[in-house]
């Protein structure tokens, strides 16, 4: 069992601490009384083959998965993924759990399966990312004969399954008309909502539920009309924080615990990067792998295994905090989530920063209302033309036009979701759906409406700008600009990377 | 002790020296009822003495003879004129320019040499026209001064004749030449006729076959072949059709300047300066051989420069002579001047000439004694170039051409000597002859752009320098001095009530008054207008404009891949597709074998861009083109994808979102398109030929898509669709593609190289950048 996350009060003995901005890893001296939380500890993965037959075997609700099979079923296996783990998996559970599934059915002789990628909005996989994730051993017996697919929300032959609001729902048509439907997912956040669920239904339904106002009632009830198509049973892997390898050890342990092999590490992925900033960026962190320790497999019907997995990972992670602050300070780490860029697009540099960081909690905020976040990233323009155009895009042209939610929504989001060239590259280039970007925004602004100020260290200033925030140089200057709103003697909490810290404030 | 010796001339011994003919009353009076036929009245002088006719003797009736130019008839050329500012108060004084047409000026329709007849009812003709250029072509130059000349007198003795060619009245012929017929004298000249000994008519004869000497000369095939060799230095890569349209106007060129070397030489042989003046000279014989029967007075202006007073302070059309290097001087290009500091520099202003000239017109001089007259104001109030030089830097200083970052410190002048100061100019000739040739080596950037921009602008100061100095190179080592005591005798003789008005002695007026309140200011003022509309015209973007939604069909936009939208290179996507299969030793002597190659592909690209394509896509051979398809794209999109600019990207769409057909011409081949085949209507790329079981033969089904090609596919292209090409856009980077830009109303350089730079500034092109913001380094390989 991982040792788990605590919360570290800065004193005069304490080293300085390691913050990662976009790609350049450094060492920064943090004031007296800075509270420090850290994640739970990361440890290597674990043969999980002996979870993911017990989850199987005996679920939380509902029958066990090899009643539910036998010959003549029409199975299907959802595999939900939205993006993460990011850092990738080195040993993909997911894969192990298809593996898994597949031995059942074969023994029960289920003879039509079929695998569909559960992607929604997020780039739909392609063969290479289906043989690196499934294995050889799937992708060799599934892909030849095109028994595996990657859901497409623009599809035409989606079918309607009900409606809400007068609003139809389609769903993917494979999945529909199955019998059984095993759910293949991993919980790595404490999120509520259901990955596969908005995975496998349309770009409309997907943007009324989870777009500009969104709505936890509808999407149970789109939850609850996916249920019903057919028999579902969920399997989640709940995973720890990630493992990195060797060249990045010294992102897994902390600062006083380093030995000489780490602190060489440390020195040596910060010259390279500085030596050459785009390619020891590309090296060290373009796609980074790491292991994560499986801390538990739950299988059974949704709601419950959601639930239940929500509750390991919480257990697990959750690092108590005596009070919101009025500072927090927030370490982005691009390869935490852009795929294959180093230092990580702004937009996408935000929504970690105040969306998944500082909107990890248990209900009450980390940061108090009328608080400042620091942010550490360079805020590069740097958007991929193939994955990220419409971000690209978003951020030319929309942002500088206007930051308000609704506005956009009634301006520009009904042209950029049905644009041919994003629709083209969505299908054919496996790059994102161009409502996500419209999403993330949303977010980002419901995350900030209670902060005072977003500030940016060692972020370029236009860009910053852009988005309405403001940049400053070093972190010294950042307080000083967060001076002027929560006065000289804040109470600032840092949230220390790379891994992700579940705030409990008491 | 005797007296001192003198040491100047000393006074005139009046019994011995000719006085000419003097004024007798007022000079409206004196010319009262009479008409004055005048030519030239379109130039600078000409239109002074009409509005000074117009307006100071209001019984004198002209007549003026005007060419028509172009489809712009010659009463429609007086009557713009009569339009201009000056003639306001003499036209609202006779109702409308109508009516005083009607009233006083008879528009005649004519040309030198082709005169029309003159009116009958003429008394003095006032001969003003002429080229004001200082170095026309030879052939030109004599067709205007001596055969337009003798063709003007033999209609005025017609005018002026019966049926059996007897003078039934006396003209009075004013023939406006200039002081310097004199030639490369040096010393006084006197108001008389010039001594020489050369036949007009035999020169006239050889200038006029010059021309058709030189044409011939030009059409040998020694010089063809030297002038297309410059050509195709240039413009090679680009095409035939552009080598040879530059080789034309490079033939044309060469015609000209070899008759204005034609001239000048022949002039400087008999003892003139120039053409020009050499041909006035030749004028003046003329006159005096044909008009031994009438009165004849000839006004040797010197340098006309802007008024003193009328028609007001600083009056003046166009530049005059000495006005360019004033304004270069203000602008700082001037930084040493060839001159003796001690020579004078004659300048006289317009209204003293307009005066004298409308003085002499009033006298009476007798039947077959030509008089001549010298305005000039070196001899009783000489100006030296020092002195010149004084009064412009003192102008300057006080009123500086620019302000704040166009500021430019003013030069001093040490007067050196010319031996100095073309020594200076050979060696920055050189030294911009070496940098232009290390730049068309240099690596495409912004700096290297920036560095061939200063070049251009050094050049082009150079070449204005070279020009101008050895066009008045004579004259600023003139020892000229030209005597005006007639002038002065003439203009003494002047009616109390005329000598306000009508006065013209050169020693009336202050230098520092002239230059520095009166002349600088009436040159410079109007040029910092003109360039502050310049600047502001070119702040709006040319042709990379704001794109509007048009009627679909007819704009197109054509775009290249290499270097515009997309940063690679040939070389670069072959190594793509052949190095990911391929072990490290392989990729290694694959790498080493390409490297090998490199020298003759670098110089067939400078050669000619279709040469260097099929020697590249020869290394294709045995590949299987539906591999390379599959290959790109799975795994070679997302790299194609990431060079390409996301600016560009967003500008095809903006072309589509318009309406606009979009069309992507490249040379690259076709299996690298395909990521981009969702945003262009249209593909063309070089097609691999390939064999029956789909492998690559190495050779292509067509020859690529380069230079001149493009444009001939567009224009079909266009003619095909119907669609108008002058509304329609290209955008490329690089010289090749010239004559594609040609073709569009609205090219656009991008990232352009050095030799496309200088088309489209010339052209008024506008010059961006698209800079790919890749989140990857270059140098990645697609993974296999």
């Amino acid at each position: 069992m991982p040792r788990p996350g605590f919360v570290l009060e800065v004193d005069d003995k304490t080293p300085s601490l390691l913050t990662i901005s976009g790609a350049a890893v450094r060492l920064q001296g943090f004031g007296l009384g800075t509270k420090v939380a850290y994640p739970a500890d990361a440890v290597p993965s674990t043969d999980p083959v002996g979870l993911i037959d017990a989850a199987l075997l005996s679920p939380v609700e509902g029958d066990a998965l090899l009643r539910r099979l036998g010959p003549g079923v029409r199975l299907t296996i959802v595999v939900a993924d939205n993006g993460r783990p990011q850092p990738r998996m080195r040993f993909d559970v997911r894969r192990t759990m298809v593996e898994r599934v597949l031995e059942l059915a074969a023994r029960s002789k289920v003879d039509d399966v079929q695998v569909v990628i559960a992607t929604g909005l997020h780039r739909r996989w392609s063969d290479h990312d289906v043989t690196r994730v499934l294995g050889d051993r799937v992708a060799s017996s599934f892909l030849a004969d095109g028994l595996i697919t990657s859901h497409d929300v623009t599809s035409d032959d989606l079918v309607g399954i009900g409606d809400i609001d007068g609003h139809t729902v389609k769903m993917n048509a494979r999945v529909a008309s199955s019998d059984v439907v095993v759910t293949v997912g991993i919980r790595d956040d404490h999120s509520l909502g259901c990955p596969s669920t908005l995975g496998l239904v349309d770009a409309s339904t997907i943007n009324r539920v989870a777009g500009l106002h969104a709505d936890a009632a509808a999407a149970d009830e789109v939850a609850r009309l996916v249920a019903s198509t057919s028999e579902t049973f969920a399997v989640v892997a709940v995973i720890g924080q990630p493992f990195l390898r060797p060249s990045l050890s010294f992102l897994n342990r902390r600062e006083w615990e380093w030995r000489l092999v780490d602190q060489l590490a440390f020195a040596a992925a910060r010259q390279f990067v500085a030596a050459l900033p785009k390619q020891g960026a590309q090296k060290l962190y373009a796609s980074p792998v790491a292991d994560y320790a499986i801390l538990d497999v739950v299988g059974g019907s949704p709601e419950a295994v959601h639930t239940e997995s929500r509750e390991v990972w919480r257990a697990a992670n959750a690092v108590e905090v005596s009070a919101p602050a009025d500072v927090l300070v927030a370490s982005v780490w691009g390869a935490g989530f852009d795929v294959g860029n180093p230092v990580g697009s702004p937009i996408n540099a935000a929504h970690n920063a105040l969306v998944d960081q500082a909107g990890c909690h248990l209900g009450t905020p980390l940061v108090r209302d009328g608080g400042v976040v620091v942010a550490m990233h360079p805020l590069l323009r740097n958007f991929s033309n193939r994955t990220q155009a419409p971000s690209a895009d978003f951020f030319t042209n929309v942002l500088p036009e206007t930051l308000d939610p609704a506005e956009i929504h009634d301006r520009f989001e009904a042209s950029a979701a049905h644009d041919p060239w994003y629709i083209n590259l969505y299908r054919e280039r496996f790059a994102h759906h161009p409502l996500r970007v419209f999403h993330s925004w949303y977010r980002i602004k419901e995350a900030s409406e209670g902060l005072a100020d977003v500030i940016w260290v060692g972020g370029d200033r236009r860009s910053a700008g852009i988005m309405g925030h403001r940049a400053a140089s070093t972190l010294a200057d950042a307080y000083e600009v967060a001076s002027a709103v929560v006065g000289p003697r804040p109470d600032i909490t840092y949230l220390h990377g790379p891994g992700r810290v579940l705030g409990a404030v008491r | 002790m005797g007296k001192a010796p003198r040491s100047s001339f000393g006074a005139a011994d009046i019994a011995g020296v000719h006085t000419p003919p003097l004024l007798t009353g007022r000079i409206k009076d004196l010319l009262a009822g009479k008409k004055i036929v005048m030519t030239g009245v379109t130039g600078f002088i000409g239109e002074q003495i009409l509005w000074k006719i117009l307006t100071e003797c209001p019984d004198v009736r002209t007549g003026v003879l005007v060419r028509p130019k172009g489809s712009v008839t010659a009463e429609q050329r007086v009557t713009s004129l009569l339009k201009k500012k000056i003639f306001a108060d003499v036209v609202a004084a006779a109702g409308s320019v109508e009516a005083l047409l009607a009233s006083r000026v008879q528009v005649i329709e004519g040309d030198l040499p082709r005169v029309p007849d003159l009116p009958g009812d003429l008394d003095i003709l006032v001969h003003c026209a002429g080229d004001v250029s200082f170095d026309p072509p030879i052939d030109q130059a004599f067709m205007t001064n001596v055969v337009g000349t003798r063709a003007l007198l033999t209609k005025l003795r017609e005018a002026c004749s019966d049926a059996d060619g007897n003078l039934t009245k006396v003209p009075h012929y004013v023939h406006i030449s200039t002081a310097y017929t004199a030639g490369r004298r040096r010393g006084p000249i006197p108001e008389a006729a010039h001594i020489h000994d050369v036949d007009y008519e035999v020169e006239s004869a050889a200038a006029l076959a010059m021309k058709e000497h030189v044409e011939a000369r030009s059409r040998s095939s020694e010089q063809l072949t030297v002038l297309r060799k410059q050509a195709e230095r240039l413009h090679r890569r680009a095409g035939y059709l552009t080598t040879s349209e530059d080789t034309e106007r490079r033939r044309t060129e060469w015609v000209k300047q070899e008759l204005v070397a034609a001239g000048t030489e022949r002039a400087r042989s008999l003892g003139w300066t120039d053409v020009y003046t050499f041909a006035k000279a030749m004028g003046e014989r003329v006159v005096a051989d044909m008009c031994h029967d009438m009165q004849v007075s000839v006004v040797r202006p010197a340098i006309v420069e802007s008024s003193l007073r009328f028609p007001h302070e600083g009056w003046i059309e166009g530049f005059k002579m000495a006005d360019p290097l004033i304004l270069a001087y203000g602008r700082g290009q001037l930084p040493e001047f060839p001159a003796s500091p001690d020579a004078v520099i004659d300048i006289i202003p317009c209204d003293l000439v307009v005066n004298a000239i409308m003085a002499v017109c009033a006298t009476q001089p007798t039947v077959g004694e030509p008089e001549f007259y010298h305005c000039s104001s070196g001899a009783r109030n000489p100006l030296t170039f020092r002195g010149i030089y004084q009064h412009i830097r003192s102008y300057f200083s006080k009123h500086p051409y620019a302000d704040g970052q166009g500021s430019v410190p003013l030069a001093t002048w040490n007067f050196p000597g010319a031996e100095p100061v073309e020594r200076k100019l050979w060696f920055a000739a050189k030294g911009t002859a070496i940098a232009n040739r290390l730049l068309s080596f240099a690596p495409r950037g912004e700096k290297v752009r920036a560095a061939a921009t200063a070049l251009d602008k050094t050049t082009k100061q150079l070449d204005f320098l070279n020009k101008y100095l050895s066009l008045y190179g004579e004259y600023l080592q003139s020892e000229l001095h030209f005597v005006d005591d007639c002038t002065l005798a003439l203009h003494r003789s002047l009616d109390e009530a005329d000598t306000d008005t009508f006065s013209f002695d050169s020693a009336s007026f202050d230098w520092t008054h002239y230059i520095e309140d009166v002349h600088c200011p009436a040159v410079t003022n109007p040029v910092r207008r003109m360039e502050a509309a310049r600047k502001r015209r070119q702040a709006r973007s040319a042709t990379f404009k704001d794109l509007k939604p048009s009627t679909s069909g007819t704009v197109l936009a054509a775009f290249d891949l290499d270097g515009t939208i997309m940063v690679t290179n040939v070389i670069e996507t072959y190594l793509w597709l052949r190095l990911p299969e391929l072990s490290v030793m392989e990729r290694a002597a694959e790498v080493s074998r390409v490297v090998a190659q490199m020298p003759n592909y670098l110089a067939a690209e400078r050669k000619d861009r279709g040469v260097f394509l099929r020697q590249v896509y020869r290394r294709y051979e045995g590949a299987n083109l539906a591999d390379m398809e599959r290959f790109v794209d799975e795994k070679l999109a997302p790299h194609i994808l990431d060079r390409t600019s996301a600016d560009a990207l967003r500008r095809i769409r903006a072309h589509r979102e318009a309406g606009h057909t979009t069309i992507l011409i490249t040379g690259v081949i076709r299996p690298l398109t395909r990521p981009f085949e969702g945003l262009f209507d249209h593909i063309v790329a070089a097609d691999l030929g390939t064999d029956e079981n789909g492998n690559c033969t190495g050779f292509l089904t067509g020859p690529p898509m380069v230079g001149e090609s493009r444009s001939a596919w567009l224009e079909h292209y266009a003619a095909l669709h119907g669609m108008d090409l002058k509304q329609s856009f290209a955008y490329a980077d690089s010289h090749v593609d010239l004559p594609m830009l040609r073709t569009v109303g609205n090219p656009v350089a991008v990232s352009p190289d050095i030799g496309l730079m200088r088309a489209a500034r010339t052209s008024g092109w506008s010059i961006i950048d698209w800079p790919a913001t890749s989140p990857q380094p270059r140098w990645k390989l697609p993974t296999r």
